[in-house]
């Protein structure tokens, strides 16, 4: 809480903003004034008190200078500074750098992208005048009243008429519809989007002409004579060249000439978002040439207007409410059932601001985009989570560098804001990066989702929406993976943060919970994505593969549309026919017919019929299909039962009616289909008609693939209904026709041969030759581009879980190595380890998934509907997503595992301390180097020259003398003492003063070293002797040692040692700057004990000792327990562990042939790794010795490759090998690095002193270095002769005054006992140096061997 | 990093900012030629407060939001910033006169000893 409190004041410190210079001078300033007012009251005259005033009170500019220092020093500079350190540190790891850029300008980049496009379709404003007051007029329930042109089709002309003149609550309103255009004659001729606009449509919307001028009511008079036109901007652009000269140019539209009167704005691309307009007629055109447009069953305008000022949208809404009833009394369509009627009665128009413009791919998209929203949010979410659990890894692994630094006195404040600049570092460059991603994957998209039949233009040029939004997502995540790491920052304890140096013992728990957590989190995020992608691969598969009833591929769709020069309708049967027979003949075709339909165009013809002979009274419904004879060759679709139709069907002849199999099944219950009748229910142009059935043919799709409304309690993905009625007896042949052929061979030149067929065809009648089956393919536009982004992401998310997984998983597992080490020298087999190591990936794999499916079904569940053919929580698909996130995850985690696995024991616990050394080491450097780069100061040099220092040692005990030693030399001080706390007593080498003592006691109170003079001394002596003489001997001690400073070593809660320091240079006290030096100093000091004691405890921990002392039994078992006995000589053996597990190894291997093996290695180093390296020598030893005929050489080169491979570098050991040929009477040996045994070649006389030689041939030690190589030497040996091999344990045993036992000694003890048999040689050895060591402290094991040839 | 010795200014740097804080603590809000008018008269005119050291503190203090400066009228109704104690402040007042009579009732009692 009080790290919150204290966070939130410096957060509120720094938003207080800065005062300006003139407001800092102006209190300067009154403050002079004060003084000098204060001087006349002293007497001083005005003009004399202004310069007394500025005497005492000091120069407004020099304080300025100090003020101004004080303002930028804390935020400007630092500022600064964390930016190019910030940088700095990102240069080093570029690696780091470059991934955490890439995956948040990818994660980013493709929300942006999404949110771009969302943009775009739905949120932004249409490029007009208030767009807030623009309204759309329209009514809900319109199907089944005629003939929809589509999306745009809302109101039909007579309801526009009525609208436009009873409504009072808009200051405006205007109709417009889309045209399907063809501009220009003959090859020339194009397709292009057109506009039937009102006169008022410009004006009402408030738009200025980009030049000419825009239509105007007189454009759309009755009489309609002006035959002007308005291209859009983008279309004068493209196509029209950008000519100045457009304005009152001539173009032909639908075979007519138009003038172009003007071009609309720059950005105007009609009312519809996503498709846009090339021309703009006015309304009148259409409505005069085409009568059809002026029925009241015709819907194909939308009807707009403008909110008079101050009117409200609701009033404007209920005011088109009211009016319904009598606009819809007033344009009754004719032909219609009453039932039907009363439904047309019951309409009501709304009014629906429009402001952002109508748009069918919003209702199309609109979902697909979101969820995609969602799911690259995931993603983005994902990519945060790994990002903080890199960061997290990064502050771990720079915590000690980091508690250094706080050691040191910077501000914990400073080194958040440095992570967190950090952080926004990378996420600007990311940023920076996604804007172009952004705007390049949303142009991607947008082509992905426009087909030829359906353009869609949205503008996608990246605007400061997108950069907003960019930035934002920046800042979020920032916030999300920046801010963990350096909140963790700001809590480091320097203590606790070097006591993971002790790793393997002490794994930092928390951290790794926190990692674990983010990992588990985006095992279920991803699971979540995963799984989408395969519901969505599996949805567009079941697309892809439905059955259509009929094979699409070799059609050829030819549509003939009425551009005005159409037959009147009595003869359109007769262009029917002509134009099928035209198309019959051209080479390619084997088979022909028109429809009024074309399968899966989307568009859809329904009639109401009854059944007289089934059900009765009973109204249903279902698609028709107005098709010639042929119909079902061309389709591929089979007559089930019945006939099929053929040139007797004729407008004149009994009206008849195939049906498919779906609407027998649906509709006649199975009964017998072929006879009955169908009788329709009346609509305008569709009196009723009774059909008689004469055929039953295969069931089909219709309309669409999916989602059709098939009337029918089957699922969306069943056939729907159909009933074909012969093309002849259409009672009402509308102005086009759709000739279907099947082509043999190449589709495309077949179609070619359709299109020159008709290139001279009359210039009004509009020919579109199309193949089907490419058509087909667009149709799965949306399922497609949803199937490969959410495919996309799901991959995405796998990779991201692979990488942080294995990050958590390989840490954990590196932090978990000594274990492993311990647990394989104890027998666990390589399989439990791996194991071992996997069941945290398992069980993190495990977690993800138990919260991430129900996620995964929470988020799905509202996708439904844009599946197909499978259940957002289709069993199987989850499964299957589940499989693959595991599988995935687990091998992600067995790479860690199998790592773990392969490590050799030894070099699995190898580096037990020295690896904390070498972590501290570098740590210390660091943080030298990155404060020596900002501020170099001498606390700093020193800070480095103890690194240095530290570098070659090898323990604690090493690194605190060799620490001593460089502040030593560098304050050249005599003695330094430093003082370590056990118990109740500070205790160094020499000396010990009590922890309740005078010296603890004062500097438990100050914080700083405390300086002690001779006069110091004197005063407490003095106090002393009077109060408290039980404090005098430690007076004395300080005294007689020439102590002059003392400085306490404080960790967090206690004193854990004192330093104590003599004069300097021959001075008699510290100057203030070595005073603060010292202080520094004592931070490491600090640092170095108590690291050395949460070693210390870290060893002591109940498992670690029982698993020590199980290696140590291991251990004992390697020496043997016996001595062999040989025919030539007697052995003697002895072993003084110096810890419970030594380095010393000795062997004796029976080889076979009277031939034995002597052995004797010592392993550098001691403990546990020493010992494990030391089973290896013993087992490599074993294995090649059992081959007898290799030569010594050659052993001893396997040995060194062998450990040499297996262990680390800086670790080796002295080998000495013999083998004793019982038969010769020789001795060959190598002598790998160790100290040379001695031989006592036995006295020719008893009066001389025996020879001791010295078995030096060999090579160098084993382990170290690759390929090295060793000569052997052969002694003869005639009886008496003893041969003493040793470790240097024995000759460099020290006396309590530490003095070596040494070889010369060791020599002249030999020749002494030479005479005795080996076991006595041995024990007048051992006895020796018991006697030599007595209570000395032993450093390192004792071992030596005794030969005596008999 | 300085290489001079003790000196007055080094001891009055260390101990000013307790020094201001005590002085709001005591009067309660005041601006800047007031505190250092309190400072001159309780040292008996020992200590003169620079404004090159005073404002760099009291600016140091609000930065650490120890102390608030406002824009005020003082009684004798001229225009003065007046600076007061924040909680934080009150804190860390608290906290530093504690280590302060600490270290003072040492080197009291070393001091009598010595005499």
């Amino acid at each position: 809480m009080r790290v919150l409190r204290e966070w939130w004041q410096r957060l509120r410190a720094t938003l207080v903003p800065d005062r300006g210079d003139e407001d800092l001078e102006e209190e300067l300033r009154l403050h002079l004034e004060h003084v000098a007012a204060e001087a006349r009251r002293r007497g001083h005259d005005p003009d004399e008190a202004v310069r007394v005033a500025r005497l005492e009170a000091g120069g407004i500019a020099q304080a300025m200078e100090a003020l101004r220092d004080q303002r930028g020093l804390l935020w400007l500079e630092d500022l600064g500074r964390d930016v190019r350190y910030g940088l700095r540190v990102l240069r080093r790891s570029p690696a780091f750098a470059a991934v955490a850029i890439l995956t948040l300008a990818l994660g980013i980049g493709a929300n942006a992208a999404i949110f771009h496009l969302i943009d775009a379709l739905r949120l932004r404003s249409l490029p007009i005048a208030n767009p807030d007051e623009l309204v759309d007029i329209r009514a809900d329930g319109i199907d089944g009243f005629g003939v929809n042109s589509g999306p745009n089709g809302r109101v039909t002309y007579p309801l526009w008429h009525e609208i436009r003149t009873h409504q009072r609550a808009l200051s405006g309103t205007f109709a417009w519809g889309n045209a399907g255009l063809v501009i220009g004659r003959g090859a020339d001729a194009r397709r292009a989007e057109g506009l039937w606009v009102s006169g008022d449509f410009f004006r009402v919307l408030g738009l200025v002409p980009a030049r000419g001028r825009l239509l105007a009511p007189s454009d759309d008079s009755p009489a309609c004579d002006a035959g002007a036109a308005v291209v859009s901007y983008d279309y004068w652009q493209a196509s029209l060249g950008g000519r100045e000269s457009v304005v009152g140019s001539t173009v032909t539209i639908m075979n007519n000439a138009f003038t172009v009167v003007g071009v609309a704005p720059a950005g105007f691309s009609g009312l519809e978002v996503g498709r846009s307009f090339d021309v703009a007629l006015p309304l009148c055109i259409v409505v005069r040439a085409t009568p059809d447009s002026q029925r009241r069953d015709s819907w194909w305008l939308r009807v707009m207007g403008r909110l008079e000022p101050g009117e409200t949208l609701a009033a404007a809404d209920a005011h088109v409410r009211s009016l319904s009833p009598g606009i819809l009394e007033a344009t009754i369509p004719d032909g219609y059932s009453a039932d039907l009627l009363e439904r047309y009665k019951s309409l009501r128009f709304e009014a629906v601001p429009a402001g952002r413009g109508v748009s069918r791919l919003r209702q199309t998209h609109s979902m697909s985009l979101t969820l995609l929203l969602g799911l690259s949010g995931l993603v983005l979410l994902i990519t945060c989570a790994n990002l903080a659990t890199l960061m997290l890894a990064r502050a771990g692994a720079r915590e000690r560098e980091i508690a250094m630094r706080v050691a040191m006195g910077a501000p914990r404040r400073r080194l958040v804001s440095q992570m967190l600049v950090e952080s926004l570092l990378v996420a600007a460059a990311g940023a920076a990066a996604a804007v172009p991603i952004a705007v390049a994957s949303a142009r991607a998209l947008v082509t992905f989702l426009s087909t030829s039949d359906n353009p869609i233009s949205l503008s996608v040029v990246g605007d400061w929406r997108l950069i907003a939004f960019v930035t934002a997502a920046a800042v979020l995540t920032t916030l999300f993976f920046g801010l963990v790491p350096s909140l963790r920052v700001s809590l480091v304890d320097p203590v606790a943060a070097m006591r993971q140096t002790s790793r393997g013992l002490t794994v930092d728990r928390h951290r790794a919970r926190l990692r674990r957590g983010f990992v588990a989190g985006q095992i279920a995020v991803s699971l979540v994505l995963v799984v989408s992608a395969a519901l969505f691969v599996r949805s567009f598969r079941n697309l892809s593969a439905v059955d259509l009833g009929f094979d699409p591929n070799g059609l050829i769709v030819a549509s003939f549309f009425d551009m005005g020069g159409f037959a009147p309708p009595e003869r359109r049967p007769a262009f029917q026919q002509e134009v099928t027979s035209a198309i019959r003949s051209t080479p390619g075709v084997v088979a022909v017919a028109a429809s009024m339909h074309v399968p899966l165009d989307g568009n859809t013809w329904s009639h109401f019929f009854r059944l007289p002979d089934v059900a009765g009274d009973e109204t249903k419904v279902a698609r028709f299909a107005y098709i010639s004879p042929g119909y079902f060759e061309t389709m591929r679709v089979k007559v089930l039962a019945g006939r099929g139709f053929d040139e007797h069907d004729r407008t004149e002849s009994r009206r008849v009616l195939l049906v498919n199999d779906a609407f027998v099944r649906q509709h006649l219950g199975g009964a017998q289909a072929v006879g009955s009748r169908v009788r329709t229910v009346a609509e305008s142009g569709y009196p009723e008609t009774t059909y008689e059935i004469v055929g039953v043919v295969g069931s089909t799709k219709y309309g669409t693939l999916r989602d059709e409304d098939c009337f029918c309690d089957a699922g969306n993905d069943a056939m729907p209904p159909i009933a074909y009625v012969p093309i002849a007896q259409d009672p009402n042949p509308l102005p086009f026709v759709h000739v279907i052929a099947r082509a043999s061979g190449s589709v495309s030149t077949v179609a070619a041969g359709i299109r020159r067929r008709f290139d001279t065809i009359d210039p009004g009648v509009g020919v579109q030759v199309a193949e089907l089956a490419p058509r087909m393919g667009t149709l799965l536009a949306t399922e497609r581009a949803m199937a490969w982004l959410a495919g996309a992401f799901g991959v995405l998310a796998i990779v991201l879980v692979v990488v942080g997984l294995y990050g958590v998983i390989a840490y954990l597992a590196v932090s978990r190595r000594p274990e492993v080490g311990i647990r394989l020298a104890l027998g666990c087999t390589r399989a439990g380890i791996v194991a071992l190591v996997l069941l945290d990936s398992l069980w993190l794999l495990a977690a993800g998934a138990a919260i991430g499916l129900p996620l995964a079904g929470f988020v799905m569940r509202g996708a439904g509907t844009l599946l197909f053919g499978i259940a957002p929580t289709d069993v199987p698909t989850l499964a299957i997503a589940t499989v693959v996130l595991v599988a995935a995850g687990s091998i992600a985690g067995s790479i860690p595992a199998f790592r773990a696995a392969l490590l050799p024991p030894m070099a699995a616990i190898r580096d037990e301390p020295e690896s904390m050394w070498r972590t501290a080491r570098a740590a210390v450097r660091r943080a030298v180097r990155d404060l020596t780069a900002d501020e170099a100061t001498a606390g700093d040099t020193l800070a480095s020259d103890i690194a240095g220092a530290i570098h070659r040692a090898a323990s604690f005990p090493e690194a605190v003398s060799a620490a001593l030693g460089t502040l030593r030399d560098r304050v050249n001080a005599h003695p330094v003492l430093l003082l370590e706390r056990i118990g109740d007593e500070y205790r160094g080498s020499a000396y010990a003063i009590p922890a309740n003592g005078i010296l603890i006691n004062r500097l438990t109170h100050y914080p700083h070293p405390l300086p002690l003079t001779l006069a110091d001394l004197q005063a407490w002596r003095k106090w002393a002797t009077e109060h408290r003489p039980g404090h005098l001997a430690e007076i004395e001690m300080l005294d007689g040692a020439g102590v002059r400073i003392a400085v306490p070593l404080r960790t967090s809660h206690e004193i854990v040692g004192v330093l104590l320091l003599g004069s300097p240079d021959s001075r008699e006290a510290f100057t203030a700057a070595e005073t603060k030096l010292l202080g520094g100093a004592a931070s490491i000091f600090a640092l170095l004990i108590e690291n050395a004691r949460l070693n210390e405890r870290a060893l002591e921990q109940e498992t670690l000792r029982r698993d020590l002392s199980l290696a140590a039994e291991v251990q004992k078992r390697l020496l043997p327990t016996e001595l062999p006995v040989a025919e030539i000589a007697e052995f003697s053996a002895a072993s003084l562990p110096a810890r419970s597990i030594g380095g010393d190894y000795y062997d004796f291997l029976d080889v076979g042939g009277r031939r034995l093996g002597i052995a004797l290695a010592d392993v550098s180093g001691k403990g546990i790794a020493a010992a494990l390296i030391m089973s290896a020598v013993q087992a490599s030893l074993r294995i090649m010795a059992a081959d007898r005929d290799i030569p010594l050489p050659r052993l001893l080169a396997n040995i060194n490759e062998f450990l040499y491979r297996t262990t680390p570098g800086n670790k080796y050991a002295t080998f000495f090998y013999a083998l004793l040929d019982g038969e010769r009477r020789q001795l060959r040996y190598v002598n790998a690095g160790h100290n040379p045994p001695m031989l006592v070649r036995a006295a020719g006389s008893a009066a001389a002193a025996p020879d001791v030689h010295e078995l030096t041939v060999g090579g160098a030690v084993v382990g170290m270095l690759p390929g090295l190589t060793y000569e052997e030497a052969t002694v003869d040996l005639s009886t008496g002769d003893v041969l003493l091999a040793f470790t240097d344990g024995v000759t460099e045993a020290h006396d309590p005054a530490d003095a070596e036992f040494g070889e010369d000694r060791l020599k002249d003890l030999l020749r002494q006992v030479a005479h005795l048999p080996a076991v006595g040689i041995a024990a007048r050895v051992s006895a020796a140096l018991k006697d030599w060591i007595r209570d000395a402290e032993q450093f390192d094991d004792l071992t030596f061997i005794v030969m005596k040839v008999r | 990093v300085s290489d001079r010795g003790p000196s007055k200014a080094g001891v009055l740097q260390g101990t000013l900012d307790l020094m201001v804080l005590k002085t709001l603590d005591t009067l309660g809000p005041q601006h800047g030629y007031a505190i250092a008018a309190r400072l001159e008269q309780v040292s008996g005119g020992a200590l003169q407060v620079n404004m090159g050291t005073l404002y760099p503190a009291l600016m140091r203090l609000e930065q650490r939001a120890l102390i608030r400066g406002t824009w005020g009228t003082t009684d004798a109704n001229r225009k003065a910033r007046f600076y007061g104690l924040t909680a934080a402040g009150r804190r860390q007042l608290a906290k530093e006169k504690q280590a302060w009579e600490q270290m003072a009732g040492i080197i009291q009692t070393l001091l009598r000893d010595e005499s």
